[in-house]
């Protein structure tokens, strides 16, 4: 990676657009990764550099580093303990994205205290789950009021609707703005990885990344390229391990995924079930794999060893799966259709947020 | 994998602030961590302020940043920029 440009990286969007319609599309994601910074070092000082600089899922990257210290001796609390984290950071992303992204975009009143409250109490939750329950009840409330949603995880498209139309909750009416906005753009085969980090899936991570030390820029498994997110990870529930393209997907599907999955996890902790993310461990010889399910999707770090020390580091984040250059971004820029190059601008935002980079995009059009 | 950038109020704002961190200067949206004085460090997410650091956090997340914008340049000792970081101490107690 050169030094221009922000210290973040970014994801760049080239679309040639003839006035009407996008034709092709471009993207590229490169982002600064942690390898020099670590090599030599031993596992904990990863553990301690790394949710350091990546702090936006920084409980994830912590995790999933102190994981990979602690490869072979994961005990059960521990673990626990970490899914915890990873749940409470989860939930603080949807009501992010939602509560502060979603309704700038769309010129709503933001709704941001109960991203404060979780950035303010995150540990105070963590040890007490009468408080986090309560709270939990508190939120559900006030965003699923009505239509039985606040007491059913079920979460079926038709009472999705109908809530919509009839509640008064801040996200009913953010959803309510966003729903002609948002349905059918973007639209794209939808392609979900399988939820659960498969031990083939892992494997075959392990061992590009072994081989190729590009590969993390453009993962790929057995040639597919894919999704990730809520959408996905609803979808692979579904489906069951194995991968396999289905059906289509949109802006719009994305976006009531994130809702449905926020509502399943306030309804979890409201009710103080313990978390129960994947997190996954791969030990081959000299080189550890951990794969955690955070907000975004799978967040993947591998590390090689030599004498204890780091000699290669890697993380494949998912947001280099949805910004892939044959990934869902790309799918879904191509063939968008806008009649200015305005209207162009903020489709392409409401795509990039559904898909929702961990950075800043950049997007030059050409052609019109 | 964002990083996060401490950054410094340079123009104190109700809901946008303008910061800077080494001569980059943004205008941080304020929602989440509410009005700030001049002078104080935030720890800047893309174009939000996400919450308040204090000068030695500031310092150290920055100096983190700093090693790794060494690295960009092409710089390949970075050491310094770490010094606090094998500090077994730092690790805490098992989470």
């Amino acid at each position: 990676m050169g030094s221009e440009g922000p210290v973040e990286g970014r994801v760049r969007l080239r679309v040639e657009w003839d006035g009407m319609r996008v034709l092709g599309a471009r993207v590229v994601s490169r982002r600064p990764q942690p390898q020099s910074l670590l090599q030599g070092r031993d596992l904990p000082a990863a553990a301690v550099i790394l949710p350091r600089l990546y702090s936006v899922c920084g409980e994830a990257q912590g995790v999933a580093a102190q994981a990979l210290a602690s490869a072979g001796e994961l005990d059960a609390a521990r673990v626990r303990t970490w899914q915890e984290r990873l749940r409470l950071e989860t939930v603080r992303e949807h009501l992010w994205r939602l509560g502060l992204d979603w309704t700038q975009a769309t010129g709503q009143e933001p709704w941001s205290e109960w991203v404060r409250t979780l950035l303010h109490e995150r540990e105070r939750f963590l040890r007490d789950a009468d408080a986090s329950a309560q709270w939990a009840r508190q939120v559900q409330r006030q965003l699923y009021r009505g239509a039985g949603l606040e007491t059913s995880d079920a979460f079926d498209p038709d009472a999705l609707q109908a809530w919509i139309r009839a509640s008064g909750t801040p996200l009913s009416g953010l959803l309510q703005a966003l729903s002609s906005r948002l349905v059918g753009l973007g639209r794209g085969r939808f392609n979900p990885m399988p939820t659960g980090a498969s031990s083939d899936l892992l494997r075959e991570l392990s061992g590009r990344l072994r081989e190729d030390p590009d590969y993390h820029w453009r993962p790929d498994w057995s040639g597919q390229v894919f999704e990730m997110g809520p959408a996905a990870r609803a979808e692979g529930g579904r489906q069951g391990v194995g991968p396999g393209a289905t059906d289509v997907i949109d802006a719009w599907t994305r976006v009531t995924a994130r809702v449905e999955e926020l509502h399943r996890l306030l309804g979890e902790l409201a009710r103080g079930q313990p978390a129960t993310g994947h997190l996954a461990v791969r030990v081959d010889g000299d080189a550890v794999l951990v794969a955690v399910e955070m907000a975004r999707g799978t967040l993947v770090h591998w590390a090689r060893l030599d004498a204890g020390k780091i000699a290669a580091y890697r993380i494949v984040a998912p947001t280099e799966w949805n910004f892939h250059p044959r990934g869902a971004c790309q799918q879904g820029l191509e063939g968008m259709e806008a009649t200015g190059e305005g209207v162009l601008r903020t489709r392409v935002q409401h795509h990039v947020m559904a898909l929702d980079p961990c950075v800043r995009y950049q997007l030059e059009v050409s052609g019109a | 994998m964002c990083l996060g950038i401490p950054m410094q109020v340079v123009e104190a704002g109700e809901f946008v602030a303008l910061c800077e961190r080494r001569g980059e200067r943004r205008q941080l949206n304020m929602l989440l961590v509410g009005p700030q004085p001049v002078g104080t460090w935030v720890l800047a997410v893309v174009d939000h302020a996400r919450e308040v650091l204090s000068p030695e956090e500031a310092d150290r997340v920055d100096r983190a940043v700093c090693g790794l914008e060494a690295l960009q340049r092409g710089e390949r000792d970075i050491d310094a920029f770490f010094e606090d970081v094998e500090l077994p101490s730092e690790m805490g107690p098992p989470r």
